[in-house]
């Protein structure tokens, strides 16, 4: 893995920011190839707080995104189940997730998928755990009852078979999940933890989210910033690339 | 806008990099329109799954919801209250003069005339959409005759009248069909204004009350029948005594029906009010605040003698006053300098942009232009 330790949230937005850019560049996506960028899912559609909304206004709304090309798992289908089938076709017909980014629960699971969920589940419904609930009940004006219990989301296994991961993790109370997800072993407990077997992840955190890892793992990966940064040089943008002759070949860098 | 979101099968037009009022802030937001209504893009986005057929750079510029002038006697020559042959131009003309200064609707107004000035041109005015043709017309405004003569201003007072005999009688057959009626400005101190009033309102007609000596209980009385809004405050009415605040007082009034927000015109045009005094009245009462112009015919023509009505106007710069008098008489701001200038009195929301006008919109359809902004 890549672990990217940078000092404070938005140093870390930015750098995760500028490090899909790269990817899609790099990608050159077209017509016949899409660059599949995954995310974790969330609450019914209807809700305000809905993830249509969340979507819609952090991102879909500040790029030029085609509405066709994005796909979010509905949560008010009558079929649930057949719902999330669906869902995993999509994927393999857009050619399968070139990166998925998420986040981690204070659980330490990745998207719904709680502690004890299977290492190689697909996308399912999800019965949410109450650390989730009380995490989420700050959407719904701190009432419990009002939280949504269940939800549809990727599995394990359906982001193990992404290309690339990337995970964001920022905040002291993550800290104990990023220690459990990279320094214990691989346990359906920590879901993340999954990714120490995935050939390609890379953890974006902050200061903060480090407090519970050894000093050691900390300064090792401290130490490779100036190789990391390298990752989030600014390339040609795809406009540029076509007027461009000469283009500078950058790999992404690897282990 | 309400409603649906526009003829699904018309163009959708995005106005992108400018500044829209949301929530009483600017904001850094894309406006979306199709058919002439305002879109919700997220539900564009996620349900029709379609993405806009056209974009307008906005060039960083403030994107405004279109000025409403509710009180306006005329402009560029064109007197409201006069009974010509063809009233109707003279509307149209104002209407199309008045989209530079970024008013998308308006109420002509007319001042205390005889009966048959309102027989003749109240149905000579329709209600009437707007487009690339002129603002829209949301109806009449009759300022007047039924008003005090103490506050009568510039209103003549040979022709002021009162109710007092037949009530709301008495109003029909001054103004004949109230078809094209949308506010009746009139003093609630006259005998039996609150039959009146609660006639009005029940047709669906804003009272407002104006040109008055009434205190501050006779005005909460007049709201209690149903009147909603006050003409031009400070002006022609009883000024704020702190024993007796009159109308002014209603701003702040905690006896009036509960969830009822009573609504005042402010002429900006720096001569009628103070700034001060303008930043009272906003800083008591922000949400109620209206800007209206009271223009007159001299809006858009130079110094010199005018009508308005039945009266002689002198016009000196920004200001107007009755022929030979010291009594204002109207305004010949623009909405748009009203604006400014309001902005200048409040000093809220400091901008870069001099909020100059330079396109102005009706129904997502654009109507004027800046030579400035043509390409």
């Amino acid at each position: 893995m890549k672990l990217i330790i940078l000092e404070h949230y938005s140093q870390a937005s930015e750098w995760a920011a500028k490090y899909i850019r790269n990817r899609i560049i790099q990608f050159n996506p077209g017509p016949e190839k899409y660059f599949t960028l995954g995310l974790p899912t969330g609450l019914p559609r209807d809700h305000p707080e809905s993830y249509h909304s969340f979507m819609w206004n952090n991102f879909f709304k500040h790029i030029d995104i085609h509405p066709e090309n994005t796909h979010i798992l509905d949560g008010n289908a009558v079929d649930l189940q057949a719902e999330c089938d669906a869902f995993e076709e999509k994927i393999k017909a857009a050619g399968g997730i070139e990166l998925f980014v998420g986040g981690i629960g204070p659980d330490g699971h990745i998207a719904f998928n709680e502690p004890g969920s299977s290492l190689v589940s697909r996308t399912r419904v999800k019965t949410l755990a109450m650390d989730t609930i009380l995490a989420n009940a700050r959407f719904f004006d701190g009432e419990l009852t009002k939280v949504p219990t269940m939800a549809l989301t990727v599995g394990v296994g359906t982001v193990m078979d992404a290309r690339e991961v990337m995970i964001l993790i920022t905040g002291a109370h993550k800290a104990f999940a990023l220690y459990k997800a990279i320094e214990e072993g691989v346990n359906h407990m920590w879901t993340v933890s999954a990714f120490q077997q995935h050939p390609r992840t890379v953890f974006v955190c902050d200061e903060d989210a480090t407090l519970e890892l050894k000093v050691k793992t900390v300064k090792y990966f401290k130490g490779l910033m100036l190789v990391h940064n390298k990752l989030v040089d600014p390339l040609y943008s795809i406009k540029e690339k076509e007027t461009e002759k000469s283009q500078s070949s950058k790999k992404p860098y690897s282990d | 806008m309400r409603g649906e979101q526009g003829a699904a099968g018309a163009r959708v037009l995005q106005f992108t990099n400018c500044r829209i009022l949301r929530g009483g802030k600017l904001l850094r937001e894309d406006l979306w329109v199709r058919g002439g209504r305002i879109l919700d893009p997220e539900k564009l986005f996620f349900e029709e799954r379609r993405v806009a057929d056209e974009r307008r750079d906005c060039g960083g510029r403030i994107l405004a919801p279109g000025f409403i002038d509710v009180q306006i006697n005329g402009g560029f020559g064109v007197d409201f209250s006069q009974a010509t042959e063809d009233v109707g131009s003279g509307v149209a003309l104002v209407a199309r003069r008045i989209l530079s200064h970024g008013v998308t609707s308006f109420c002509p107004t007319l001042v205390t005339s005889p009966p048959e000035v309102y027989h003749k041109v109240v149905p000579q005015i329709p209600v009437k959409s707007g487009g690339p043709h002129g603002a829209g017309v949301l109806g009449l405004h009759l300022e007047g005759p039924f008003i005090s003569r103490e506050k009568r201003g510039a209103h003549p007072e040979a022709h002021l009248r009162s109710f007092e005999a037949d009530a709301f009688q008495d109003l029909l057959a001054t103004y004949g069909p109230l078809d094209n009626v949308r506010i009746v400005t009139l003093a609630p101190e006259l005998g039996r204004s609150h039959e009146v009033i609660r006639a009005l309102t029940a047709r669906g007609i804003c009272v407002s009350l104006g040109h008055s000596v009434a205190d501050l209980r006779a005005a909460e009385d007049a709201v209690w029948s149903g009147a909603t809004f006050i003409t031009h405050l400070f002006n022609a009415m009883l000024p704020f005594h702190h024993r007796d605040p009159g109308i002014v007082g209603l701003l702040t009034s905690d006896r009036l029906p509960a969830g009822r927000c009573i609504f005042y015109g402010m002429i900006a045009d720096g001569t009628h009010t103070n700034p001060a005094a303008l930043r009272i009245a906003h800083r008591a009462h922000p949400q109620g605040l209206v800007l209206v112009t009271d223009a007159i015919p001299a809006l858009g023509l130079g110094n010199g003698r005018h009508t308005l009505g039945q009266q002689e106007v002198e016009v000196d710069g920004l200001t107007a006053y009755v022929a030979g008098t010291k009594t204002l008489s109207g305004s010949i701001a623009p909405m748009d300098v009203c604006v400014r200038h309001f902005l200048q009195a409040t000093d809220f929301v400091v901008l870069d942009d001099s909020l100059h006008v330079q396109a102005t919109y009706i129904s997502g359809e654009l109507v004027w232009q800046a030579d400035a902004a043509r390409q």
